[in-house]
């Protein structure tokens, strides 16, 4: 990240959050988040979006020393826009074109003068979104919640 | 071993087949998006096996062999190899996860309660069971029997059965010693014996799932006995993170399903105090607990040497089970004798003529001299 660039101090702390919301957009929560923002700032692709792995770790026996369980197919893309800040985008799956639009969008939020905009127009929306599609799977399995009587005297 | 009979959870077990019944839910898209929603489970065997999660690539693996497993995951592992490694995820953090199933077998209450989840576990095996379900009741969705503990949103907060028995002393405290080198990824250091428990964990988390089962099966029939109970079977979507050095600080990119099987079995010690019981551990892509639970056997039983007991089983020799799990080795010794071996056998047709040959001389010969 160059040092021209205005960062927004308070935005860093954000970072983790919105890249991965950003992570998980779909392409049309791209298109519908995209018209947003009034003129896109000129990038160049540093690498990618390119097509890898990641090695996935667990835990023996869930708390202990980690050990590989396999890979996961990953996509990642670096980008740098005229104004200095550089983005990041790793996305689960074969996805170049959201990788490239994470990316972009790294850099954007990365830039004080759009972040707070933004970041309540585009990035709260998708992460009330996310909530919400994980919210109703989870009411949905919550349906098969259960407590079995033994059946000797029907005791709890 | 017994179980008591329970009864019960009428309403929770509709729910959950009604799951199992949307999942069924014919879709209008390709063929590929089909299989991937309808034969899920099949796809999630794919993924475990090949050792790489793509639910894409896995789809597409299994309409080119045409549906046949062991050649899909054949295929995936050769992509993969053509995938560059970027970086390593942080360790999952299963006690964060979402998770769909989660049962006990061991306690009838857990905290969080039994969530039973899409599964087909208490259905009747009959052919088109699911298509003449009864729609959900909505009167009934609500009247779950209620207990203190299944009020609480089950989201982002699993039962700690283990930390419970770990804190009564009662059950071996799990090792937080970091991996040393040998302990790293088989993929790039070949595993040699004798094999660490990460090693031995890693080969059996993309070995073959009938043979894993069928080790499994043999512990439970007597061949290296471990008194096994489930002390928690959950499957659901985990949270992957990763540390990119570039940025220095972890973020979370997404979530892959996971099924984990946490094994209580026979307790082990020198004196009444110190006896604690043993752990089995199984963890595995996807949705996939038959080879979850199976895992969990066989990890526990291949600790034998670890735990002081007497190798005497096949399922307890690492060895044996090590180097016969994987089903792309297997498929390719046992299928390479498909190619031609013409100029092998003919060597050996003629070491046998010439044998014959000369054992008729000699006899000639014998015959000559009498």
């Amino acid at each position: 990240m160059s040092n021209s660039a205005k960062t927004n101090p308070h935005s860093v702390a954000q970072r983790p959050d919105w890249m991965r919301e950003l992570a998980v957009a779909s392409l049309e929560d791209f298109q519908m988040i995209s018209p947003m923002v009034k003129s896109w700032p000129d990038y160049q692709i540093l690498e990618g979006p390119e097509v890898g792995s990641i090695m996935i770790h667990g835990r023996i026996a869930g708390n202990g020393s980690p050990f590989p369980v396999g890979e996961c197919r990953i996509t990642r893309c670096i980008v740098e826009d005229a104004q200095g800040h550089t983005g990041y985008s790793w996305i689960l799956g074969q996805h170049t074109e959201r990788a490239l639009w994470a990316a972009r969008w790294d850099t954007l939020l990365q830039d004080s003068t759009h972040f707070q905009a933004l970041w309540n127009q585009a990035i709260q929306p998708l992460q009330q979104k996310r909530i919400r599609k994980e919210q109703a799977v989870a009411d949905k399995m919550q349906r098969t919640q259960v407590q079995f009587f033994s059946m000797e005297n029907m005791r709890t | 071993m017994s179980y008591v009979a329970a009864k019960g959870g009428a309403q929770a077990i509709q729910a959950a087949h009604q799951l199992v019944a949307e999942r069924n839910a014919p879709n209008p898209d390709d063929l590929q998006a089909q299989i991937a929603q309808h034969l899920h489970l099949s796809i999630d065997r794919i993924m475990a096996e090949a050792s790489l999660y793509d639910r894409d690539i896995a789809a597409k693996a299994l309409l080119q062999a045409q549906g046949d497993s062991i050649e899909a995951v054949f295929i995936v592992r050769a992509y993969r190899a053509t995938l560059s490694r970027f970086l390593d995820s942080a360790p999952l953090n299963l006690g964060h996860a979402n998770m769909q199933r989660h049962i006990s077998a061991a306690f009838k209450d857990i905290p969080g309660g039994q969530q039973l989840g899409a599964t087909y576990d208490y259905s009747h095996r009959l052919l088109g069971y699911f298509q003449n379900l009864q729609g959900p009741d909505e009167s009934a969705a609500h009247a779950a029997i209620p207990s203190a503990d299944t009020k609480a949103p089950n989201t982002h907060k699993k039962s700690g059965v283990m930390d419970i028995l770990e804190t009564e002393g009662l059950i071996e405290k799990s090792s937080t010693e970091p991996a040393d080198a040998e302990n790293r990824d088989i993929t790039q250091i070949p595993p040699g014996f004798p094999a660490s428990r990460a090693q031995r964990l890693q080969t059996l988390a993309r070995a073959d799932e009938g043979f894993v089962l069928g080790m499994a099966y043999s512990t439970q029939r007597g061949y290296g006995q471990n008194h096994p109970f489930i002390a928690e079977l959950s499957h659901g979507s985990v949270n992957v993170e990763i540390c990119p050095p570039e940025l220095g600080f972890s973020l979370c990119i997404g979530t892959i399903e996971m099924t984990e099987c946490q094994m209580i079995n026979q307790f082990q010690g020198d004196s009444p105090e110190t006896a604690t019981f043993t752990r089995g551990y199984g963890l595995v892509f996807g949705h996939n607990e038959r080879k979850a639970i199976a895992m969990a056997l066989l990890d526990r039983a291949l600790r034998a040497q670890e735990l002081g007991e007497k190798v005497e089983a096949p399922a307890q020799d690492e060895e044996f089970v090590l180097s016969h799990c994987d089903n792309v080795e297997a498929t390719g010794f046992v299928e390479h004798l498909k190619l031609p071996h013409h100029v092998d056998f003919q060597s050996e047709i003629s070491t046998l003529r010439a044998l014959r040959a000369q054992s008729l001389s000699t006899t000639a010969r014998h015959d000559d001299t009498l």
